[in-house]
């Protein structure tokens, strides 16, 4: 892409004047599939709800009948896995604490939710 | 207009419009403006992508800059999105959830007790909350009926990204 906008604007000559505005753009697309990253990479309890309710068709499904059929066993559980193997979390004797990486992350999404007026999501 | 004034232009723009963005949000969550929490986004990028285009319309002439304008188009909405994936990580992360209530409990929890404050129940209807809401589906004498509609378009794409990026093996 950086190749093409070159030839375009540059005439594929080394031209200073495009660079750092490519680089914002590829910066950009780097960004957009790192965010889009952990969103793809666990499977989505909202998408699931989402195929039961679909599935049931236009009778619709109880709210019991549908617990029923979600996996409440690994929901969260799988999550705190994935703190311990992003080294956001330690298990120390059978305790979880959180490590220093993890405290920052957390330091993040409390003041952006304190800014926005929220408490915790989930 | 010289090199260096251009992207000085750029970067200014780009920078004005970002924290334009980011502030409107802040405001119509903050004040409750809006009811969805989409709308707000899509209402907050909108007007970032209109101030970008109106500084650049104000200072320089649009038929002569397209690099200028497609790439802060362009790089707006790029940050739009990542915009939207960090606030939607606050907002229904279960990841940063726990990593809340571990934070709330310097000494440590059993993984009994983390799953104690944040039970997957709560997780669950937190869920449908949300799906009730965005009328992606509905509450009928105690049933849910779903109404289809954007949540069926994005499950797809999400599918075919992960697709991508995974592989079949994962999907």
């Amino acid at each position: 892409m950086a190749a093409v906008l070159l030839n375009i604007y540059g005439g594929w000559e080394f031209n200073l004047k495009p660079l750092p505005i490519l680089m914002v753009v590829s910066m950009g697309i780097i960004g957009c599939y790192i965010a889009s990253y952990p969103a793809i990479q666990a499977n989505s309890p909202t998408f699931q709800i989402s195929k039961l309710i679909a599935e049931a068709g236009d009778q619709g499904i109880t709210t019991n009948a549908l617990y029923e059929q979600l996996n409440t066993s690994t929901l969260v559980a799988d999550r705190i896995s994935d703190l311990i193997n992003d080294k956001l979390a330690e298990k120390k004797s059978g305790t979880l604490l959180i490590t220093r990486r993890g405290k920052k992350v957390a330091r993040i999404f409390l003041l952006w939710r304190t800014l926005l007026k929220e408490t915790k999501g989930g | 207009m010289g090199d260096f004034t251009f992207l000085v232009f750029f970067f200014s723009f780009m920078i004005l419009s970002c924290a334009l963005h980011i502030g409107l949000f802040v405001v119509i969550i903050r004040e409750k403006l809006c009811g969805r929490r989409s709308a707000a986004h899509a209402l907050s990028s909108f007007v970032s992508i209109l101030a970008f285009l109106a500084q650049t319309g104000l200072v320089l002439e649009f038929t002569n800059n397209f690099l200028f304008v497609s790439s802060g188009t362009f790089s707006l909405m790029c940050f739009a999105y990542i915009f939207f994936h960090f606030d939607n990580m606050g907002e229904t992360a279960r990841r940063i959830r726990l990593l809340w209530e571990l934070y709330e409990h310097p000494t440590g929890l059993s993984t009994d007790g983390l799953l104690e404050r944040y039970p997957s129940e709560e997780a669950y209807k937190r869920r449908i909350d949300r799906l009730l809401q965005a009328g992606q589906c509905s509450h009928s004498k105690e049933r849910l009926i779903w109404r289809g509609g954007s949540y069926t378009l994005i499950q797809h794409l999400m599918k075919f990204w992960g697709y991508i990026v995974f592989g079949p093996a994962k999907r």
